[in-house]
């Protein structure tokens, strides 16, 4: 097995019962995500509104056994303790052959679609980071967390976003796509690039954290949310295609944002888009116009950062996309999770790869961009 | 849901067009419509090429590997998303160096040229010139599938 450092830059927390209700304060307890019981197993209730179950929690490895046996309606007790317990965590990534995790939340993940309160979600957040930061500081070697930073109010994310930068986080994830009405290409948000730049922390964007509104129906009715599952793609593109046409990256020169668990082969395909759009389609009087003769693409190869997982084609076409963006991730402990044979399938899916692209790729690029 | 064109920022949409037809392909290959009605064909129209294979790849991974996946709609004889896709979508484009290079994957068959004369985009007036540029790379029998046989047969001409 070539010898390089792995790092899973996604993987992820599964959050206790209790984290919320044992320490939120006190006027959102009743409304802060809970487990209710539902039919043979438990869901997770916030604000009235059931959420998801326990399946992302209770079935790692399981792909690989047997797909059909991949439990839907679970309860607590069966989610695999790493998720949870950090010593656990780090026993499971010592199985996995992985070095470091970059942690995500898995709970809270899909609270920005389903939260409409923005107070109530802003507390969510907060108390996660608050567990988060105590989790990660039990392995700090091993363990780097991402906090969560609601940014309906620009600054009021920012406040959080310095309070993150301070218990230890290496970076903070904002919603793939904001609320009903507003775009990532506003002024209003402009502040928050520019926190993020000066505070080295780079923002990722993860799939299924569409804010309220726009793209939240992948959680609508089962007969659409297949299709809204296979495209999600399109939320990432959309926010990143306004970062790079409303000229943030070089405002911001040293941003760094990613798209995280979206997987790669999108990226040839939406840079040809991106830069013939720009070149060779006729220009409107509020088109912004890049210095120095940049087309978009050179700002995604600068600026942007890919997670993934396993993706041949991705992998296939890492020189157009740019082999320093890519960054993999065995996405523990859900259900589509490399866990436990992350080390055998990485061999796999880098095997055309020179030694020097698998040490960037497994984990060079995300020590570089997580500064771990 | 997806009507968001009253804010500005058009340039987004125009280079993210792809994922409405995808959308709606994604909502007809699931339900099964191509499975009630076999002879049915659908064809995403100047969506260009490359982003076909990823599309591919998710409809799979979803309809095989993901939890919620297993419970939805089920097709017959073990057919795949994929699979209906071939069988029943065709496509169309201008001048798509990624998706040419791509047509095993994407189905040779289902690929169809066009000039889209009078249009700013158009190949007009060298489109014999970039028709041979775009499929250099081809075989004879694909050349001839892309440029026109691909169109006769559906189209019956």
């Amino acid at each position: 097995m070539a010898d390089y450092r792995v790092i899973s830059s996604d993987n992820h927390i599964y959050e206790p019962a209790d984290l919320w209700t044992s320490r939120i304060e006190s006027k959102y307890k009743d409304r802060c995500p809970q487990l209710m019981p539902f039919q043979d197993g438990q869901v997770w209730v916030c604000d009235g509104r059931r959420g998801q179950g326990l399946a992302q929690g209770t079935n790692p490895g399981r792909r690989f056994e047997d797909p059909e046996t991949i439990i839907r309606l679970d309860v607590f007790e069966n989610v695999r303790p790493g998720g949870y317990d950090p010593d656990e965590h780090v026993k499971d990534m010592d199985i996995d052959g992985v070095d470091v995790s970059i942690i995500y939340p898995t709970v809270g993940l899909l609270l920005f679609g389903t939260v409409p309160d923005s107070d109530l979600l802003t507390a969510i957040f907060k108390t996660y980071n608050d567990f988060t930061a105590e989790f990660c500081n039990a392995h700090p070697k091993r363990l780097k967390g991402i906090a969560m930073v609601n940014i309906d109010d620009v600054q009021e994310g920012i406040s959080e976003l310095e309070r993150a930068r301070k218990l230890g986080f290496v970076g903070a994830m904002i919603t793939v796509y904001p609320p009903e009405g507003r775009r990532y290409n506003s002024p209003e948000y402009e502040p928050l690039w520019a926190a993020a730049e000066s505070l080295e922390m780079p923002l990722g964007m993860h799939a299924a954290t569409n804010r309220v509104g726009s793209g939240e129906g992948f959680q609508g009715p089962e007969t659409s949310r297949r299709a809204i599952t296979a495209n999600m793609d399109h939320w990432v593109r959309m926010s990143l295609a306004d970062l790079i046409y409303s000229g943030v990256f070089e405002r911001y020169p040293k941003l760094l944002v990613g798209a995280v668990e979206h997987e790669l082969s999108w990226i040839p395909h939406f840079l040809d888009r991106i830069d013939f759009n720009y070149t060779q389609r006729g220009i409107g009087p509020d088109d912004y116009r890049f210095k120095e003769d940049m087309i978009p693409s050179d700002y995604f190869h600068r600026n942007v950062f890919a997670g993934f997982q396993e993706d041949a084609l991705g992998v296939r076409d890492r020189h157009i996309i740019g082999v320093d963006l890519l960054q993999w991730g065995a996405d523990y402990p859900h259900v589509e999770t490399t866990f436990p044979r992350s080390r055998e399938i990485l061999e796999e899916i880098l095997a055309d790869c020179t030694d020097e692209e698998k040490s960037k790729i497994a984990g060079g690029n995300a020590a570089r961009v997580y500064k771990v | 849901m997806l009507n968001c064109y009253h804010d500005g920022g058009s340039a987004a949409f125009q280079c993210n067009f792809d994922m409405y037809v995808r959308l709606s392909l994604t909502d007809i290959i699931f339900n099964g419509v191509f499975e009630r009605f076999p002879k049915l064909r659908i064809g995403a129209i100047e969506q260009q090429l490359a982003w076909v294979p990823f599309f591919l790849n998710r409809m799979d991974f979803n309809y095989e590997q993901r939890a919620l996946g297993m419970t939805g709609y089920r097709f017959k004889n073990d057919m795949k998303p994929s699979d209906i896709f071939h069988q029943n979508v065709f496509l169309s484009f201008q001048d798509d160096a990624l998706g040419i290079r791509d047509r095993d994957i994407i189905g040779v068959d289902q690929l169809m040229w066009g000039s889209d004369y009078p249009h700013q985009e158009s190949t007009f007036p060298r489109s014999r010139e970039v028709l041979e540029e775009i499929l250099t790379g081809c075989t004879e029998e694909e050349k001839a599938k892309i440029s026109g046989g691909n169109a006769a047969k559906l189209y019956r001409i």
